[in-house]
């Protein structure tokens, strides 16, 4: 027969609740750290009581959405949250100027509540806020959203996302990647934050603003439809580059929502780079002359093999699949 | 199960997706566990049990829906108690049939960011007593460390951490259950009722040895 339990489940959440707001004191000394390692290993339920305490204390960092007007109805001595200007908004949530005041207010504000959400290698997900905006993470992307009361905060990590943003004249929509804040109210617009590459903006729909903070310089720049901005991080020099897109290669900006790889005149390095984004392509290149070789088409991101045995027939380049690694090795043909 | 004790520093990490995917569904978990429990076994008890697997998984990437994957937990909980207590399940056939029916969830996007939730929690908050509700609004509202709280309140630290340990206690309380007993709405976001009817839909097929084993499997489980 099992152990008979003697201790209820309402004692054991006393015993977790009180862990929970210990830890979220002065960091718990060696002794403390111990005895809760020593109480959670007691009991299953002992872990599973401080675990759901946990969540739900975190949970109620949401509460900060509610403000300093809800604070006030509190009763406690508490400095409403000053009103703060669109553009200091804007340095604030990119950390410029996180130490002024302001700035730094509004920062914290959104701190902590924000949601995560990330792609795996090859999936595509799509992200609904309440107001009816929406977010399409493309392959291998990560994304905060903050949704408050006075903006609706994106950062993007890492990746691609198509933004269908909902017009609400209240709230700014703002996406943050790395050194560039894009500012929008009703557009649909996308932003590819990759390692290799400098952050992308393109605009469908409406406008937007893009703002860069690469070093001490600010750029600023309005982005209408059909239209990119390149943002080169100051490493690169900083630039902020803006060109109108034939519709065409609009086409092939955004052809990934439809799981479509769409190139013209890419390079077949940066070609299979692109497929790689999306699983393991497995394309290798033997010679570096071939990756240099331009090619345009559009090809299902999901089926880097047949799109490399197309090139290889139009370029008359080789294949030779390895085995067992399944390995498809692109050789100039004899 | 585990047989290294995670770090408490992982328990945190696992404790933030709790609260993002697993939490959103605790009402509709705590309904259905109601209904669902045999007689000599605490609706709480399952509800410790289940969130302590879900904090001792390697794993929980490969989840993609944490709320049946969460409902399949909680029924094996139960399973494995009306095993040891050797008494006949409360779930009959036409349950578990009813339990393949279709997992298509709401998003937990949506649920996350919900502003009636929001509304909840504030309202969970007002209902504090006074002091301890101070003290809570300007750790977690103004951010204030509990030391601060202790300067500007003129109390001691253990004190500030005494108030946190109530307020935390309610909220426990107050979350997945009927609010302040009246009869409204859960801080999780929906009448127990509606809660549990919604899970009996979405409940997907489970198997007889007492696993959450499907596709929602965790790597390393």
């Amino acid at each position: 027969m099992e152990s008979v339990r003697k201790i209820g489940s309402a004692e054991i959440y006393d015993v977790a609740a009180a862990w929970v707001a210990r830890g979220d004191g002065d960091p718990l000394s060696a002794a403390e750290r111990q005895d809760l390692q020593d109480w959670l290993a007691a009991d299953s339920r002992h872990r599973g009581a401080f675990m759901r305490a946990q969540a739900i204390y975190f949970h109620t960092e949401r509460a900060r959405d509610l403000g300093a007007g809800f604070a006030a109805g509190a009763g406690a001595e508490v400095v409403p949250l000053p009103r703060v200007s669109r553009r200091r908004l804007i340095w604030g949530a990119t950390g410029a100027v996180a130490a002024a005041g302001l700035g730094f207010a509004a920062v914290k504000t959104f701190e902590d509540q924000a949601a995560k959400f990330a792609t795996k290698r090859g999936e595509i997900r799509t992200v609904e806020l309440p107001d009816g905006s929406a977010m399409m993470l493309n392959t291998a992307s990560s994304a905060s959203v903050r949704y408050g009361r006075r903006a609706r905060e994106i950062e993007l990590f890492e990746g691609e996302a198509l933004f269908t943003v909902a017009k609400d004249i209240d709230r700014l929509f703002r996406v943050i990647s790395g050194e560039t804040v894009v500012v929008a109210r009703g557009t649909k617009f996308s932003v590819r934050n990759l390692k290799s590459e400098p952050t992308t903006v393109v605009v469908e729909e409406g406008v937007v603003d893009v703002t860069q903070t690469a070093g001490s310089e600010i750029r600023s720049t309005k982005l209408m439809a059909n239209m990119r901005a390149i943002s080169y991080s100051a490493g690169a020099g900083g630039a902020l580059v803006t060109a109108a897109l034939e519709p065409a290669v609009l086409e092939s900006e955004v052809a990934w929502r439809r799981g479509m790889l769409a190139f013209r005149g890419t390079t077949l390095a940066d070609a299979v780079r692109q497929f790689d984004r999306y699983g393991d392509s497995k394309i290798v290149i033997a010679d570096p002359a071939i990756g240099k070789l331009p090619i345009s088409g559009l090809f299902s991101a999901y089926k880097p093999r047949e799109f490399i045995e197309t090139v290889a027939l139009s370029l008359n380049l080789q294949i030779d699949v390895e085995r067992p690694s399944d390995r498809v090795i692109v050789r100039r043909a004899l | 199960m585990q047989q290294h004790p995670p770090k408490l520093e992982e328990l945190q990490v696992r404790a933030r997706w709790l609260e993002q995917h697993v939490l959103p569904h605790d009402a509709a978990l705590r309904a259905w566990i109601q209904k669902k429990v045999p007689v000599g076994l605490d609706v709480d008890d399952v509800v410790q049990e289940a969130y302590a697997i879900l904090a001792s998984l390697d794993s929980v990437e490969s989840i993609r829906n944490p709320k049946s994957y969460t409902l399949r937990v909680a029924y094996s909980v139960i399973l494995s108690h009306v095993r040891r207590a050797r008494i006949v399940p409360m779930m009959t056939v036409s349950d578990v049939d009813f339990l393949g029916a279709s997992d298509d969830t709401p998003s937990v996007e949506r649920t996350v960011s919900d502003r009636d939730d929001l509304r909840r929690v504030g309202d969970a908050i007002s209902e504090l007593p006074p002091i301890c509700r101070q003290v809570f609004v300007l750790r977690r509202i103004d951010g204030l460390s509990q030391r601060e709280i202790a300067e500007r309140l003129g109390i001691t630290v253990k004190t500030v951490e005494k108030h946190i340990t109530k307020a935390v206690r309610v909220l426990i309380e107050g979350f997945g259950r009927g609010g302040s007993g009246q009869g409204r709405a859960s801080i999780g976001g929906q009448t127990n009722k509606a809660a549990a009817d919604e899970a009996e839909e979405q409940l997907p097929a489970l198997n007889v040895s007492g696993h959450p084993d499907d596709n929602d499997t965790p790597g390393g489980t």
